[in-house]
């Protein structure tokens, strides 16, 4: 059986049109005119036992929509979810004790308690005997580490601590899947890659199934086999990381600045986006002192474009950049 | 642990999560009281100075007012977060409470509380001073302590159901407080004088669309007027649970169109 089945998922969020113009709130209100937003198209997809997915697309595209069908949050407008057999609609107290759910951006602990509390509650809540409890907290206390800030309220943690504290929260009670949305937004490089080894041995040596929303190209790099990228509600890919990252390449930008003026070579003059001719590259942006090259290094080493640039001027400085995955994703797409 | 066990557990510890901003607390505990108590102070001055309206003495009005503001304070004390509902719905603070194991409705029951101890206390009093008076006089029997607390019952659940149906359209409209205001806050102040003293559309409009006639009016007109029969109770009674039974419809029909807040 598969862990998570999205079948034709759909949402449409119905607004009214605002109105312009003199009493436009109170003309809003009693509009008839509604516009239908079609935040999820479609989706179809699967997700067995032990996975660890990538769920990735620009912003706005669907994703966190998509989540919260899959925790019973929002009510699809067509389609179903299936959650280890379960509809998260119908049933969804079922389906929240099989899963985990940490939005990035909110907790669920109780924000002027200590620590601690939180998972007296959410143990109650659950009804975890007191053994079970002690039980899950030692397991968890191997992987988060949460004994060095559990009697601090949770409003003075840090984000990672506070990200620990929720991911155990999300844990307390065993569920067979974690689903995560943007857990390591606004971290630290530091608090980045703990979350990420937690999060590799959940998956790992506790074999739970992880379905991962993120904005960090690192965190999908470095945890995810599986990546589903969607744009404007549709799936675009679902497929290995590897297969993706070849179908992408490895787009990066050059900046040069020189010390004086610089030639550029003739026929790559025409500006913006031009390719040079037998280059290997495109000139993406031109000032005064600084030019910035776009190449693919799949394609092109970033020394023999330096080479290259280095004959236009007396080259002072060179910035290589790594462009935003999601900028990517989106131009590609 | 129950589920009963469990709400009383996070009330505790609302109250408990309350109390570390200890001066808020105390500030808006004493600010509370002092609203209430000069709203009653404003209805004995109205009072004193016309001494009966319309043949409703004025202890019989305060027992309308006792009544009212009791069902009230209880309903605020448990149902706090549905009275005070639109910040769930425009922060989305909604989607967390869907995570937990528990009936919707009870999870957002228990997510707050407002200690209404002072309130209550007041409500209590004048509800006591006017019933022990009415019995004195010899204008009630002691039937009137089991049926006051029956109509307290009903009231709160009226209280309660309007307060939920209100709290359900913000799944249609999302901003619900000025709607609020119009359900709750209007009619209560409205409810506090002898329904007989209004125009006939406001009249209707609190017997069949805001019920609250039926918290305190309509049983009043059996229990201290005797004017009308002992049905009273019992369509009071069953005002209550199909108001009851519409709001948890209507909530229940909301919850599945809540749009949650996008990150």
């Amino acid at each position: 059986m598969y862990m998570l089945e999205a079948i034709g998922l759909e949402k449409t969020f119905v607004t009214s049109v605002p109105r312009a113009g003199r009493f436009k709130a109170v003309r809003t209100l009693f509009s008839r005119e509604k516009r239908a937003v079609t935040a999820v198209k479609a989706l179809d997809f699967r997700v067995a036992p032990g996975e660890f997915v990538g769920f990735i697309g620009p912003n706005g595209a669907g994703k966190s929509t998509t989540i919260k069908m899959l925790c019973g949050i929002l009510h699809p407008s067509a389609g179903e979810v299936r959650v280890a057999g379960h509809s998260p609609q119908r049933d969804r107290r079922k389906v929240v004790r099989k899963i985990g759910v940490v939005f990035g951006q909110r907790t669920q602990l109780w924000w002027d308690l200590p620590l601690k509390d939180s998972f007296d509650i959410l143990a109650a809540m659950f009804r975890l005997s007191p053994a079970e409890k002690e039980r899950q907290l030692v397991r968890l206390e191997e992987v988060l580490r949460l004994r060095e800030f559990w009697d601090t309220p949770v409003r003075k943690l840090s984000l990672g601590q506070r990200m620990r504290g929720d991911l155990a929260a999300a844990l307390l009670h065993d569920p067979e899947m974690l689903v995560l949305d943007e857990p390591t937004i606004g971290m630290d490089v530091t608090a980045k890659r703990q979350i990420r080894t937690h999060l590799k041995l959940l998956n790992e040596a506790y074999g739970k199934t992880i379905l991962l929303t993120t904005h960090d190209m690192d965190d999908i790099e470095q945890l995810c086999q599986r990546v589903i990228v969607i744009s404007r509600g549709e799936r675009i890919y679902d497929g290995e990381i590897g297969q993706l990252r070849e179908r992408i390449g490895l787009p990066t930008v050059i900046r040069v600045a020189y010390r004086g003026d610089y030639r550029i070579p003739a026929g790559a003059e025409a500006g913006g986006g031009a390719d040079v001719p037998d280059g290997g590259f495109r000139i993406v942006e031109r000032r005064e002192r600084e030019v910035a090259v776009g190449c693919n290094r799949s394609e092109t080493g970033v020394m023999d474009v330096l080479r290259q640039l280095s004959q236009w001027g007396e080259v002072d400085d060179v910035r290589v950049e790594e462009p935003d995955f999601e900028d990517i994703i989106h131009r590609i797409y | 642990m129950n589920w009963l066990g469990i709400s009383v557990m996070l009330y505790k510890i609302n109250v408990r999560a309350g109390m570390q901003y200890r001066l808020n607390f105390i500030l808006s505990t004493l600010l509370a009281a002092l609203v209430t108590v000069s709203e009653f102070l404003g209805l004995v001055v109205l009072l004193s100075v016309f001494g009966a309206i319309q043949g409703w003495s004025v202890w019989e009005i305060g027992y309308l007012y006792g009544v009212l503001m009791t069902a009230k304070f209880l309903y605020r004390a448990f149902g706090s977060a549905i009275n005070n509902f639109e910040p769930y719905l425009v922060n989305g603070t909604l989607d967390q409470l869907l995570l937990r194991p528990m009936p919707l409705l009870l999870a957002v029951l228990t997510s707050r509380t407002r200690m209404v101890g002072g309130e209550l206390l007041q409500s209590l009093t004048v509800l006591g001073a006017c019933v022990a008076r009415l019995l004195v006089h010899g204008d009630a029997s002691w039937w009137i302590v089991p049926e006051t607390l029956l109509i307290i019952c009903t009231g709160t659940v009226i209280m309660f159901a309007v307060g939920l149906a209100t709290a359900a359209c913000g799944f249609w409209i999302t901003r619900t407080e000025d709607l609020s205001v119009l359900t709750d806050n209007a009619t209560t102040t409205a409810c506090q004088l002898p329904l007989s003293l209004f125009p006939e559309w406001l009249r209707t409009l609190l017997l069949a669309v805001i019920p609250f006639g039926f918290i305190n009016y309509v049983p009043a007109m059996f229990i201290v007027r005797g004017e009308w029969g002992v049905w009273t109770l019992a369509a009071t009674a069953a005002v209550a649970a199909a108001a009851l039974l519409i709001a948890l419809g209507v909530w229940k029909i909301g919850v599945t169109k809540y749009q949650s807040t996008g990150t």
